[in-house]
């Protein structure tokens, strides 16, 4: 028995000195899944691993080399059992710091919403607006998601808004390729 | 907690064991010992190997201790990196977050050739900027940043380097909309000021209007504030140190060069003798679209006190746009300066080629576009149109002695960027002097920042 809590309070003591990081966390995960589908009753986790041919096709839809990354998130189902989509959490590094985001895709695999978690960088805080966000909402297509010409930056937010685009371009490809065959 | 759970330990072993079972117990408590001994070198061992891997490690360990504590019959297993223990309830508070560093490093350089036209002997090369950032995150609110700049590579007291610390600040979030700096920060004014990294702007030299009229890079001592509401309005507002016009030197051409960069203090001992302030709004409500404009007033006397005009005062304003539909980035910006009470300064330097202007102004026209891009190699190919007049009139007092506006310097700059990665970028131009074709100039550079 005092194995046990001797071994547990050594694991905990130097979680406890590192864990804290600078972060503004507007959300979290949960309240965001019930913001995206306010119809959902239940939620089931997934967790999203891609197989190496997958990860080749995932490379090859965005046009550029990536590293195979875990992504987990909840199938959202409403009272009757129906599927109404997924929410999928990840998060890229900004300019220096790392943003936390959820992404909503419909059972068609169309993008519903995107909620902004946690927004750690002195600037760009902008990518929380509606206007911004809403940019991403409909859209599937690699094409339609890419940077610039898909959807707009902030000015003085540049690196932000292009890698917090470039992560959701990269969950939606991953949707349509692990998720969408299901 | 050790000590009280190993006597818990041996307490209850001690109340509840016949005497001949404690030898038994304290072989298991010398074990025991051992056992901690192992873990605490381990530990020690970890946290020496970087505050990243001891993060990586501890993260998931945390979650697993959970059921560690219930009764896992293997608490050792507790230990492995993986994320398969957590379960979608980590999700939530960000697993990875904790990975990262509490303490960063960034920071960006810039490297340039020049030649002015038909003048071989005139073209440079040169490290321009080479700079190190770092930052360290407290707790969840507050959090020191810091960037230092070695210009033109070699400082010491035989060379035209410098080495500056262009930023030094804690930075502190009051409401997730809501936050203060107190430091050495840069100014909220103009498109480049706060965000003048090589891959932000185009042309291997930042531009004329926010170089020479708004002067680069521009930072204060002070307190600032940041703000932003819902529907994408952010402000800015702040008192700070200024400018000291007591540094004018009205026979330097860097007076005319950028009346403003002539006589800024930087941190370095700076006279504040008057507090200056500034305020600054921009709308980012429109994905692609920001309009924006700023504000500063200062008193640039410092109290000195055998200074002529001691009611000296500078007043710069801006107001700036940039919209990007499709692969287009326009921009247009401009800036106008006036001191006030400097006449009888002005009075003392009669003679002298450069006194200080009652007004200074500028404006520019940019657009680019992305032409090609493959991957995340782009190409984009700009041009630019600015008029400059770092002294368009001065006092009346003035005229008398023959002083009159100086002619506005009309510059046409156009070249491309072109991107290896979002962050690194090669660029090329050319300058045309519209008044003065000796300074036309073909420019090389590299960018990068990370």
């Amino acid at each position: 028995m005092s194995h046990r809590w001797v071994f547990a309070a050594l694991a905990l003591t130097p979680a406890a000195i590192v864990l804290p990081a600078h972060a503004t966390v507007y959300m979290t995960a949960e309240a965001s899944r019930a913001v995206l589908f306010p119809q959902a009753t239940h939620f089931e986790a997934v967790t999203l691993d891609t197989t190496p041919a997958q990860q080749a096709a995932l490379d090859q839809a965005l046009g550029i080399a990536t590293k195979p990354r875990r992504v987990q998130g909840w199938a959202a189902r409403d009272e009757s059992g129906k599927l109404l989509g997924h929410v999928l959490v990840d998060e890229v590094l900004g300019k220096y710091e790392l943003i936390t985001y959820a992404v909503a895709f419909t059972a068609s695999g169309e993008i519903k919403g995107v909620e902004v978690l946690a927004y750690r960088e002195s600037h760009g805080q902008e990518i929380r607006l509606p206007s911004w966000r809403n940019q991403f909402v409909g859209k599937k297509a690699v094409d339609e998601l890419t940077f610039g010409s898909g959807i707009k930056g902030i000015s003085g937010a540049t690196l932000s808004c292009r890698h917090v685009t470039e992560g959701i371009q990269r969950l939606s490809a991953l949707y349509t390729l692990t998720i969408a065959p299901r | 907690m050790i000590k009280k759970t190993v006597l818990a330990a041996a307490l209850a072993a001690a109340f509840a064991s016949p005497a001949f079972a404690q030898e038994d117990v304290r072989a298991e408590l010398r074990a025991l010992h051992e056992e901690v001994q192992r873990l605490r070198a381990e530990l020690d061992a970890m946290k020496k190997g970087g505050g990243a891997q001891a993060a990586a490690v501890a993260a998931p360990a945390a979650v697993a201790a959970t059921p560690a504590t219930a009764g896992s019959p293997t608490p050792a297993a507790s230990a492995t990196p993986t994320a398969t223990a957590a379960a979608p309830a980590a999700v939530a508070t960000a697993p990875e977050a904790a990975a990262e560093p509490a303490t960063k490093l960034f920071g960006y350089g810039e490297l340039s050739y020049s030649r002015p036209r038909g003048d071989a002997g005139g073209a440079q090369a040169t490290v321009g900027r080479f700079v190190i950032g770092l930052s360290h995150d407290f707790n969840e609110k507050t959090r020191f940043a810091s960037e230092v700049e070695i210009e033109n590579a070699v400082a010491s007291a035989d060379d035209q380097g410098e080495v500056e610390v262009e930023q030094v600040y804690i930075e502190h979030q009051f409401s997730p909309d809501i936050s203060g700096k107190a430091g050495l920060f840069l100014m909220p004014i103009g498109l480049l000021n706060e965000s003048h990294e090589p891959p932000n702007y185009y042309g291997v030299h930042r531009n004329f209007v926010e170089t020479a009229i708004i002067p680069t890079t521009w930072r204060e001592i002070g307190l600032g504030a940041t703000g932003r509401t819902g529907f994408g309005l952010r402000w800015d507002a702040g008192i700070t140190t200024g400018f000291d016009l007591t540094k004018w030197d009205s026979t330097s051409d860097e007076s005319i060069e950028s009346p403003l960069g002539s006589i800024h203090q930087e941190g370095q001992l700076a006279k504040a003798g008057n507090p200056a302030f500034y305020g600054a709004l921009n709308y980012n409500g429109v994905p692609g679209l920001n309009l924006g404009g700023s504000l500063f007033y200062g008193k640039v006397a410092q109290k000195q006190a055998d200074f002529a005009s001691p009611d000296a005062s500078l007043t710069l304003g801006e107001v700036h746009a940039r919209w990007t539909p499709g692969d287009w980035d326009l921009s247009a910006l401009y800036a106008i300066g006036t001191f006030n009470n400097v006449e009888a300064f002005n009075l003392t330097q009669v003679g002298n080629p450069y006194p200080v202007p009652k007004r200074f102004d500028g404006w520019y026209l940019q657009g680019a576009y992305k032409l090609w891009n493959s991957g995340e190699y782009a190409l984009l190919p700009f041009a630019r149109y600015e008029q400059v007049n770092t002294a368009r009139s001065y006092d009346a007092s003035l005229s008398e002695f023959g002083y009159t506006g100086r002619p506005t310097d009309k510059i046409v700059t156009t070249g491309a960027t072109f991107q290896l990665h979002p962050q690194v970028v090669l660029k090329a131009d050319y300058q045309w002097f519209r008044d003065d074709s000796r300074r036309d100039a073909l420019n090389l550079g590299l960018g990068f920042t990370y």
